[in-house]
This record gives structure tokens, C-alpha cells and sequence, in this order.
């Protein structure tokens, strides 16, 4: 499996991510996979801006992601995969991804969005694309960074009465 | 694993160990920061120090870093005078949040004074003109548009 971890984080590239993640994984290739930032130069500019030296980075859509990773020719990368949001985790998935465990990083809150954790908040459609992820096989962790206990995020979702 | 300590004037040291806490996740074992207060003789802030080296654990010969804000300032030479007392101890200045998350990831791994050169070296290294690095990026972004290859 070319792809060694995926992270729904909606900040993407951040000091986190620079800082323990790539090096946690041994990933060679941060893919970051959102529609909308893989149509905004200026967007993509700035994610290709902060990528640490040495990390080779692609802003793909979502149909490019899946069209990458499955490329034979990419066969042999180490991939570490961003998205915003679990409904584009959703899409990876029913797009042919194949990964049986994604990890939930930061989601920022947003209006009407609940509480999960001091840095995890959702909103309705996130909790629907978890539920039908779940269902469909794939397990939701939830670890901020690679140094801290991996937690169940469905459990989480469940303590917060959201589950 | 080698102590930090965070040295500095007013509100700076708690200001760089909050934000090392916000990135890294929550508190951090062996980080303490230590604020020069404005009324403070600096002979009594090196004895605060010294304290809390030993709150860290620190004892004679042992290794430890202290980061403090500014050389030649009050916080850096109340740890500089330590030294005599504490020959381990690594005091680097002009501390800033690159440097410090690097030590916190490499402390387990590395002695106080190869972790005092790998805090030189990235500190430095992340001293960066972000606005240019982001429009040199979006230059090459739209120059590789044109020349007509995917994305």
C-alpha cells in the first residue's frame, strides 16, 4: 500500500504536520486532496510553499488523488495523505482508496458545529460521512500527533452524544 | 531525556512554552519556562534558575538547556553564570519556536550539547521571508500552467 496514512485536518499542511508527522510516517510524498484548492493557484501556491524540503507535494483533486495513488508508477512512494473534511475521506474511499484505518487530526469549529475534542469539531455532514465510513469497513482513529494515544473517534463522537 | 528551560523577559518564556503545548499536543515533561520579573536583581533570578534546574532534575554535572530570549540580557547571563556550578548545563539565545520544537522532538535522542548545536542550526534555518517564498511559489505555480502540464 502506497498510501501510509490519511489525515482529515482542515488547517492541511501546518506546523504539525512539518513538524512530526511526515518524519513519524516516513512519508517521501504529502498529497494534499481537496477540489477546490487543487483549482486556486494562489491556494496551491501556498501549500507547495510551506512543504518541508525534500518531501515531494502534490494539490490534486479528488479524482487526481485516486488516479495518482493508483498509479503503478507511484507504486514505490510513501504517501501521506490530507484531506479537509471526512466527507472527502468518504469520496477516497468509495473511489477504489482501500485503506482500512484513517486517523481524524484537527477540524476547526465552525457555526453549529459540536465539540468532539479541544481541537475536533463537527457538524452534521461530518458525522454522516464518519457513520457511512465506519459502516463501510474503515476505522476513525482520532490522534492529534503521533506522540499522544491513538483514541477510537466513533467512541468519541459517542461520548460527545453525537454518535 | 534532557531538560529545557525557558528563560526570558516578561511574558516570553510562558508565551513560547504555551505555544510549543498548542503544536505538540498538551504539557510537556521536563519544559519549565522562567520569567525575569521587571523589578528582579539578576543575581536572584540565576538562583530561580538554579532551582528549577533542580525541579527539572538537573543536578552538578548533569545535561540541560536553558533557551533564553536575548544574549548579552539579564535572563541569558543569569544562566551563563551558573555554568562554574553546572558545567552540563547549554545556554542558547535568541530562542525562538522552530528551535525549541526541534529540541523537544530530539531530546530523547540526543546529549545537551549536540542538541545545543541542532538549536543553533534550526533556529536559524527557520528565519524565512514567507511572503517571498509564497510568491516565488505561485510564480512557479502559474509558470508550469502555461507551459501546459497537469497538475
Amino acid at each position: 500500500m502506497t498510501v501510509k496514512h490519511l489525515r482529515i485536518d482542515n488547517r492541511l499542511i501546518h506546523g504539525q504536520i512539518v513538524v512530526a508527522w511526515l518524519q513519524a510516517i516516513g512519508a517521501d510524498t504529502v498529497i494534499v486532496a481537496n477540489d477546490g484548492i487543487a483549482a486556486d493557484d494562489f491556494q496551491k501556491a501556498m501549500l507547495v510553499a510551506v512543504s518541508p524540503p525534500g518531501i515531494r507535494e502534490k494539490i490534486l483533486s479528488i479524482d487526481e488523488t485516486l488516479a495518482y495513488v493508483k498509479d503503478p508508477a507511484h507504486a514505490g512512494e510513501k504517501i501521506f495523505l490530507l484531506v479537509k473534511e471526512p466527507a472527502d475521506a468518504l469520496r477516497l474511499h468509495r473511489g477504489g482508496l482501500g485503506l482500512a484505518t484513517m486517523n481524524v487530526g484537527n477540524m476547526a469549529f465552525a457555526a453549529g458545529a459540536k465539540r468532539v475534542s479541544n481541537t475536533v469539531f463537527v457538524g452534521p455532514k461530518d458525522i454522516e460521512a464518519a457513520k457511512a465510513l465506519t459502516a463501510e469497513g474503515v476505522t476513525l482513529t482520532c490522534q492529534m500527533m503521533p506522540t499522544v494515544a491513538r483514541g477510537d473517534f466513533m467512541q468519541l463522537l459517542a461520548k460527545a452524544k453525537l454518535g | 531525556m534532557i531538560p529545557v528551560l525557558i528563560v526570558g523577559h516578561g511574558g516570553f518564556a510562558d508565551g513560547l512554552r504555551d505555544a510549543i503545548e498548542m503544536i505538540l499536543g498538551g504539557p510537556q515533561e521536563g519544559l519549565a519556562a522562567l520569567a525575569l520579573r521587571p523589578e528582579e536583581d539578576p543575581v536572584e533570578l540565576a538562583g530561580r534558575i538554579d532551582v528549577a534546574l533542580t525541579e527539572l532534575g538537573v543536578e552538578g554535572q548533569s545535561g540541560a538547556l536553558v533557551l533564553a530570549d536575548l544574549f548579552g540580557a539579564s535572563p541569558a547571563n543569569a544562566a551563563t553564570s551558573l555554568l562554574p556550578r553546572r558545567p552540563g548545563l547549554q545556554v542558547v539565545t535568541g530562542a525562538n519556536l522552530p528551535m525549541a520544537l526541534e529540541l523537544l522532538m530530539l531530546r530523547d535522542t540526543a546529549e545537551a550539547p549536540e542538541l545545543a548545536g541542532i538549536a543553533l542550526e534550526r533556529g536559524r534555518d527557520a528565519i524565512k521571508d514567507a511572503g517571498a517564498v509564497v510568491r516565488e511559489a505561485y510564480a512557479r505555480v502559474q509558470a508550469k500552467k502555461q507551459d501546459g502540464e497537469p497538475r
